[in-house]
């Protein structure tokens, strides 16, 4: 069996007050996948990384990343995966360049030319301090830095917000490099905006309340989630009429439409046979696939999960 | 000129977007048998994707018969009928028909638009009889 | 290189944890250069060059000036600047961190110290001067014969910087620092008070033998507990209300009642006990009422003057 790179049984964090953040999620991210963790404000997915890289502590269960708990490990463990988070400010004071000698100690695998052209590229000042510098800058900055240990796992914890979209592309064009190299890299890359995992990411995990909800391959999840709408002829559907495979269903008058999981292509083939119904299938982006899920005419329920 | 766009918001996976282009270019002769493709890095840096879309891709599209990876060199278009057995390809097409025919049923085309249509398309891309396309079947 | 250990993982032949120690510390320095260098200046120009405060009692002084600062600067400036959750995620373990800013701080602080009550035991300034100078300049100065000052010049600062590390570095938000370090003086300052307390009852002396290692054993406690805590910490701001959390406040009442507490006992048990300058007084007023009148005639019989105590008056002007 594969180590998985990033791993989490029945992990549980509640805070004081009694805010449940995290609540038995299980979680499982093969090495070199770069896997998409998607979910409203507040679904725990902040949470869920701090407990990963060490800087919280679970209250139950386990996090686990390259097989060791970081919140115990030694720093020559530690060292093999880097952290991007939204909410951590770096050392107002020091230049880019300093940052770049201070986490040189830290770090085997250093790399200062990658730290020196990826400043170039991101168009940031070398001997700026970063306290003077935009948030976004910022933001550029804590990737560069955590780009250059050349880790072997990357946990981003919404890298891309607060970037403007040519920002946001030259992220993304930076992890796609990092993917490519020979020593491949696993990345965890949390967002809420879900169009910036749609080039990168090849397994999505939907986090909702704490939990996991579903951890599919991105391509399957897309292939096999399709809004379907069925036009009867008259008043409308017979009774008990169900497209199979639906996860959520909505009848108007003649035209039933649901969100439809396809499991096999003749899945189908029973409603178009029955005579004088229009059957349109419709691909759905990810983002539709979310909201229809999630959205606010789902609050509450989530019918027929996923699997992993 | 192999000029590749995806969309990566839209509801068709990435990689079977590269695939259908690619095919696209190789039935129209827009890529010629034997011409090289972009490798799997050279082609995820432009669209800007995930190298294992790419590499999805290209083992479809080499599975398919459509191009074949040649180790250490690249990927090149493959012969035309490469690959795929007679069974295999008599599948994907009636797959591919059906679900036409099912849209011209909708419709209320008659079966005779259906043909006409289908016979300007297969001129239009160079389809000939069977027989006496360019190249052989091998199963 | 998996390991499905979930406890600490040891270094590996190899690690060179040497650098990064270097690296905590060069972070450090830069951040506490510009409190340690002009403390140190006037440290030197203090006791060395104009040895205006050539007195133990100002190396103390001194010490805990630099420790008011110095140790809650040294336990929290990454929470003061909110750098905390980003230094937390780096390599260093929270043990690195704890220990490498521990070197710096007290190891600054015990260096001012000890060298400064050096210097003023060993009168070395003055001995230093004698080379270039031997000028009025650096004339005869009082001799400190308070041997306690000395040691407590060393402790007392040691004890207060790490009682207020320990605290203050587990402090969470930017209130709750402030809190602890307080806390943290107020602690250093009740084992003082208790050990002189003790010696008050025990010897009726403050001498300094169970203030002095009452101190240097609450320094290491202090640490060990705090560490124990730190290697725990989580990194985040949490918010609290404003003037902090209501444990922080209980926890500075408890201290302060109790520090109260012992002041007053500490003055009741002295007001009781009559001290030898209480005895002094009485016998001086005594041997005056005793002293023979001038004698008006010659020669009559001499009254014997009373045996002068050993005790008193030769040595009445300092300590008692």
């Amino acid at each position: 069996m594969i180590d998985a790179a990033i791993e989490a049984n029945d992990l549980s964090k509640t805070f004081p007050g009694g805010v449940v953040a995290v609540n038995g999620l299980d979680l499982r991210v093969e090495k070199g996948s770069v896997y998409g963790l998607i979910g409203r404000n507040g679904a725990g997915k902040t949470t869920l990384i701090r407990m990963l890289v060490g800087v919280l502590r679970p209250d139950g269960g386990v996090a686990r990343v390259l097989g060791a708990d970081m919140l115990r490990s030694d720093r020559r463990t530690r060292q093999r995966f880097a952290y991007v988070s939204q909410t951590q400010q770096l050392h107002a004071w020091m230049t880019v360049e300093e940052l770049c000698h201070y986490l040189s100690h830290f770090y085997e695998k250093w790399d200062a030319a990658y730290a020196r052209d990826l400043a170039g590229r991101f168009g940031l000042a070398w001997d700026r301090q970063v306290g003077l510098m935009s948030g976004g800058e910022q933001r550029k900055v804590s990737v560069l830095l955590a780009f250059a240990a050349r880790p072997e796992v990357l946990l981003l914890d919404e890298p891309a917000a607060g970037l403007d979209p040519i920002a946001r592309r030259e992220l993304i064009d930076e992890i796609i490099d990092v993917i490519g190299r020979a020593e491949g890299c696993t990345v965890l890359f949390s967002t809420h905006i879900i169009s910036d995992l749609e080039r990168i990411a090849d397994t999505v995990g939907i986090m909702d309340r704490g939990r996991i909800i579903t951890s599919q391959n991105l391509d399957d999840l897309k292939s096999r989630t399709k809004r379907v709408q069925v036009v009867f002829d008259g008043e409308g559907p017979p009774r008990d009429f169900v497209i199979p495979g639906t996860v959520r269903s909505k009848t108007e008058g003649p035209v039933v439409t649901a969100v439809v999981r396809i499991d096999d292509e003749s899945q189908l083939d029973a409603v178009r046979a029955i005579p004088g119904v229009r059957v349109n299938v419709f691909a759905l982006g990810l983002e539709e696939t979310f909201i229809e899920l999630f959205g606010p005419a789902s609050r509450g329920e989530f019918a027929n999960g996923g699997t992993s | 000129m192999l000029h590749i766009q995806i969309d990566p918001h839209s509801g068709i996976p990435v990689y079977r977007q590269v695939m259908d282009q690619v095919k696209y270019y190789a039935a129209s002769g827009a890529l010629k048998v034997g011409a090289q493709l972009p490798s799997i890095r050279e082609l995820s840096k432009t669209l800007s994707v995930n190298p294992t879309t790419v590499v999805k891709a290209y083992t479809e599209l080499q599975h398919e018969g459509v191009i074949e990876m040649k180790q250490g060199k690249g990927a090149f278009v493959a012969e035309v009928g490469r690959g795929m057995s007679e069974a295999e390809r008599r599948k994907v097409l009636e797959r591919l028909t059906r679900q036409m025919v099912v849209e011209a049923k909708q419709m209320g085309a008659p079966a005779d638009v259906v043909r006409r249509v289908v016979e300007e398309q297969l001129e239009e891309m160079g389809l000939s009889r069977e027989g006496e396309s360019g190249g052989v079947t091998h199963d | 290189m998996t390991t499905h250990d979930e406890t600490l993982v040891s270094a590996g032949p190899g690690g060179n944890e040497w650098r990064v120690t270097r690296g905590l510390l060069w972070l450090d320095w830069l951040r506490m250069c510009g409190y340690i260098l002009p403390m140190f200046a006037i440290w030197l120009v203090g006791i060395w060059v104009v040895p205006v405060f050539y007195h133990p009692a100002w190396v103390l002084a001194f010490g805990m000036m630099y420790v008011l600062v110095g140790a809650t600067a040294f336990a929290a400036m990454d929470v003061m600047g909110g750098s905390e959750e980003f230094t937390f995620a780096l390599p260093p373990t929270r043990a690195q961190l704890y220990l490498t800013r521990l070197l710096l701080g007290l190891g600054t602080t015990v260096a001012f110290t000890a060298l400064g009550v050096l210097a003023v035991g060993l009168d070395l300034p003055q001995m230093l001067w004698g080379l270039f100078v031997n000028s009025g300049f650096t004339g005869p100065f009082p001799v400190c014969d308070e041997p306690m000052v000395y040691g407590l010049a060393i402790a007392l600062p040691t004890a207060a910087f790490a009682c207020v590390y320990s605290l203050a570095s587990n402090a969470g938000t930017r209130t709750t620092v402030m809190l602890n370090a307080f806390a943290g003086l107020l602690l250093a300052g009740a084992v003082l008070i208790g050990g002189l307390l003790a010696e008050a009852g025990l010897w009726d002396r403050l001498n300094g033998y169970v203030s002095i290692p009452a101190l240097l054993a609450i320094t290491p406690m202090a640490l060990l507990i705090g560490y124990g805590f730190y290697v725990r910490k989580e990194g985040i701001n949490r918010p609290t209300p404003v003037g902090g959390s209501r444990a922080s406040w209980v926890w500075v009442v408890i201290v302060v009642v109790v520090v109260v507490f012992i002041m007053l006992l500490s003055l009741l048990r002295v007001s009781h006990r009559p001290t030898v300058r209480d005895e002094e007084f009485r016998l001086e007023r005594e041997a005056a009422r005793d002293l023979p009148r001038p004698a008006t005639e010659v020669g009559t019989a001499t009254v014997p003057a009373r045996p002068a105590d050993n005790t008193t008056n030769e040595s009445g002007e300092d300590g008692k």
